[in-house]
């Protein structure tokens, strides 16, 4: 390899480096962690621990905003054939809004969603993807942003009654 | 959390120098938006007055907060030749008039930007590019002299929220001021 090309190379790096630290444009700013591997048997009743992560810097409203003019965060799940419960999302933390007397809940750094899944007696042996859609609206220290939406699955793994 | 930290300081620094340095040479772009009532509304018709430009969506949190300080510096300013407008970005007139107007009850025109391009026009331009230019302008604040010239323009800054229009009100107080010779 003769030096041109290391030149270009380290120049290509460098700016793909830079481009990093700019920011490029993202598609959303919060990022599913996804789970383990889970497995339920035929009739029985699985927890899900969904993991979500939102970018430093960055908090999204709550699923249970105090305003109604407030966009909360929401959770749309499709068990494809599984039965899933009412989800339920982990604690939100305070956030004021400057020299205002108001005060809202958010998500910031990692959440979680739980999900208790049951298994019917009439299931399919195998893989069974939880289809998800995340809805939520995110600020960071210098801007809010429009709404937003990440999709996300996971897979549970259907096993017979023993 | 350095990278990001470098980021977020360096965006910091940015944001600083948007809202101190002079933009006396940047004009108010021209608009023709309707308001609540489905009335025409042109930049045009503001010229000869001051100009305070708020521009926000019903959902946001500060604009929210804002709000009530927007109203009252209307009536605190409005027999001094102070005109005071919103624009709402990429929302309903429905929407906007049920959870702006009805809320907050504003006696100014709340004007309808139903694709963004009128706030994206007032954004500075090299200012967090990666960002949509009329993302980048909620609950912006954007002060217009009557020669059409921007005078203040304040993106926000989350951590330094200025809610009560502080920093607004001190510079219309300056312009205000009769001139000395």
């Amino acid at each position: 390899m003769n030096y041109f090309n290391l030149l270009t190379i380290s120049l290509l790096l460098k700016f793909t480096s830079l481009t990093a630290q700019v920011g490029v444009a993202e598609a959303g700013y919060v990022h599913f962690g996804g789970i383990s591997e889970v497995s339920v048997q035929v009739g029985d009743t699985v927890h899900l621990n969904l993991a979500f992560e939102i970018q430093d810097g960055f908090h999204i409203q709550s699923n249970k905003v105090s305003g109604d003019f407030l966009i909360p965060t929401k959770i749309a799940l499709a068990g494809n054939g599984l039965a899933l419960e009412e989800p339920v999302f982990s604690a939100t933390h305070p956030f004021v809004l400057g020299d205002s007397d108001e005060t809202k809940d958010v998500f910031t750094g990692k959440f979680f969603v739980g999900v208790s899944v049951f298994c019917p007696d009439n299931s399919t042996i195998g893989s069974h993807a939880i289809n998800g859609t995340l809805y939520y609206q995110a600020c960071n220290d210098f801007k809010c942003f429009f709404p937003r939406k990440l999709k996300f699955e996971t897979v549970i793994l259907v096993e017979p009654d023993h | 959390m350095i990278k990001s930290f470098s980021s977020c300081l360096a965006v910091g620094l940015l944001l600083l120098m948007v809202d101190s340095m002079s933009v006396q040479a940047q004009k108010i772009p021209s608009f023709s938006l309707r308001d609540l009532d489905g009335n025409l509304i042109e930049s045009g018709s503001f010229k000869g007055k001051y100009l305070v430009v708020h521009i926000a969506t019903t959902w946001c949190p500060f604009c929210n907060a804002e709000a009530p300080h927007l109203q009252e510096l209307y009536d605190g300013y409005k027999s001094k030749n102070v005109s005071v407008i919103i624009i709402d970005v990429k929302e309903s007139q429905d929407l906007v008039k049920e959870k702006l107007q009805n809320r907050f009850q504003f006696t100014f025109p709340v004007l309808l930007d139903s694709d963004g391009t009128v706030a994206a026009k007032f954004a500075p331009k090299d200012v967090l590019p990666e960002l949509s230019r009329d993302e980048i302008m909620l609950a912006s604040n954007i002060l217009i002299d009557p020669n059409g010239d921007i005078q203040f323009l304040s993106l926000l800054d989350s951590k330094n929220f200025d809610a009560k229009l502080v920093g607004l009100r001190a510079k219309l107080d300056e312009l205000l001021q009769p001139a000395h010779d």
